[in-house]
């Protein structure tokens, strides 16, 4: 995967585009409640746009679970396109969007260990049963 | 004398019978014998093809004490007496192309051709009946002697309308509860929040209190019809973690919102809910009950 994290414009090399700032995350998983939603800081967007940059393209996974309960972590390079990271799985939040793997769910597991920080321990907990990360 | 409209085209005129004397005593009978099967007039399923039976008294030749409101709708798929009610119009239909049921008119209501259509129309139809309470009465005017004040409220229904909700200008800023209210905020409307009294805690107790708060009723508890429209919603709980909400529809399925994603009406195995209390609904595990909303209720979300 082609991430870049330093510039504005990309359009035509593919490379998912983002800004100089934080990169935010949203822990998909509620209904009625706004989603758990944290920025993280410059050095872990770096982290993050390095990892994404290792990942190598797959089929185009299948429909996104949109139902109750987890339905992944939702990246938002600023100033780019959305990511879905879900089950191994990191696809464009858009329709026709491109895929990539994630294996050993690595990216996820890593971004849902951040979210200890930014919500409660049972809501941690409860989170990484719903992901099956236990 | 009654009325019969068969409400069934979309482009022809629908067939229109009348009913007197013994006909009109039996049919009354036959309703009376199961007054669920009673909606509003424009009450039902309202797609193409069969969508129920209008029945209007057009005079007083039968004999008082009926219970039955002037105009309503019978068999239009969302009543919890949907086979007795296709009985009563199945026998309507079947008597369209014979005198004496439209005794008066000079040419019967419909050619055999149609009848036959009809009832095979009627056959085919696969609406799901709504799994709602026999207390609320659905649309309209309730026929006072078949209900009491205290046990019977009248709703609104309307049809499933995803797109609307599924707008991308839309559909990230409205969840469960904007849904179930049908009231696009563009907040993420929390229960109680409008009301400033906001749920605090995850469990049916508060989440109930904050909509409550709001301008909701509990079931039972009826909204005057001013207050239409007045939508029967569920409430369900992930205790500790978060709440989710249902609203039922004219065409006799719940609908949802799971938060930001699109508005549908299936479940987490992807069958069509019939019910809130038994669909696959994981890990909001705790039926919390059902709820009306109300007009001054989707003004106050937040």
């Amino acid at each position: 995967m082609a991430a870049r994290h330093n510039s504005a414009a990309s359009g035509e090399t593919g490379e998912v585009e983002t800004d100089r700032g934080g990169w935010r995350v949203e822990l998909d998983v509620f209904s009625g409640r706004p989603n758990p939603a944290w920025t993280l800081t410059h050095a872990e967007s770096e982290e993050l746009a390095a990892l994404l940059q290792g990942l190598a393209a797959s089929d185009p996974s299948p429909a996104v679970y949109e139902g109750l309960g987890y339905r992944g972590l939702l990246v938002r390079p600023l100033g780019g396109p959305g990511l879905r990271i879900v089950r191994g799985a990191v696809r464009e939040d858009l329709e026709g969007g491109r895929t990539w793997h994630d294996p050993d769910r690595h990216i996820e597991r890593l971004l849902i260990e951040k979210a200890r920080a930014q919500v409660t321990p049972d809501l941690h907990e409860w989170a990484r049963r719903e992901a099956g990360l236990d | 004398m009654l009325r019969a409209t068969v409400d069934a085209f979309s482009g022809r005129p629908n067939p229109v019978c009348l009913i007197t004397g013994d006909e009109a005593m039996e049919v009354v009978q036959a309703v009376q014998a199961a007054p669920e099967m009673v909606t509003a007039p424009d009450a039902g399923y309202g797609g193409l093809g069969f969508r129920g039976v209008v029945l209007e008294w057009l005079s007083d030749e039968v004999t008082p004490p009926h219970t039955l409101p002037s105009v309503f709708r019978i068999a239009g798929g969302v009543t919890t007496a949907e086979a007795e009610a296709c009985a009563v119009a199945e026998r309507l239909v079947a008597g369209l192309d014979k005198a004496p049921l439209a005794f008066d008119l000079k040419e019967p209501a419909a050619d055999t051709a149609t009848v036959a259509l009809l009832l095979e129309w009627m056959a085919s139809r696969s609406l799901v009946v709504p799994d709602l309470p026999k207390e609320d009465f659905v649309g309209g005017d309730a026929p006072a002697s078949t209900v009491s004040a205290d046990k019977a409220c009248s709703i609104e229904l309307s049809p499933f309308n995803p797109g609307f909700w599924n707008d991308p200008a839309v559909r990230p800023y409205n969840n469960c509860y904007n849904y179930a209210s049908n009231w696009r905020t563009d907040t993420f409307a929390q229960p109680g929040k409008g009301a400033g009294s906001q749920c605090q805690s995850m469990a049916c107790g508060e989440v109930t209190r904050g909509a409550l708060a709001d301008g909701c009723h509990r079931r039972y508890d009826c909204f005057p019809d001013a207050e239409a429209p007045r939508y029967l919603m569920a409430l369900v709980v992930a205790p500790g973690v978060d709440y989710h909400w249902y609203r039922v529809h004219s065409e006799g399925f719940w609908g949802h919102k799971p938060g930001s994603t699109p508005a549908k009406n299936t479940d987490n195995a992807g069958n069509v809910i019939n019910s809130p209390e038994t669909c696959a609904r994981a890990p909001y595990t705790d039926f919390c009950g059902y709820l009306y909303g109300c007009k001054t209720q989707q003004r106050r979300i937040r």
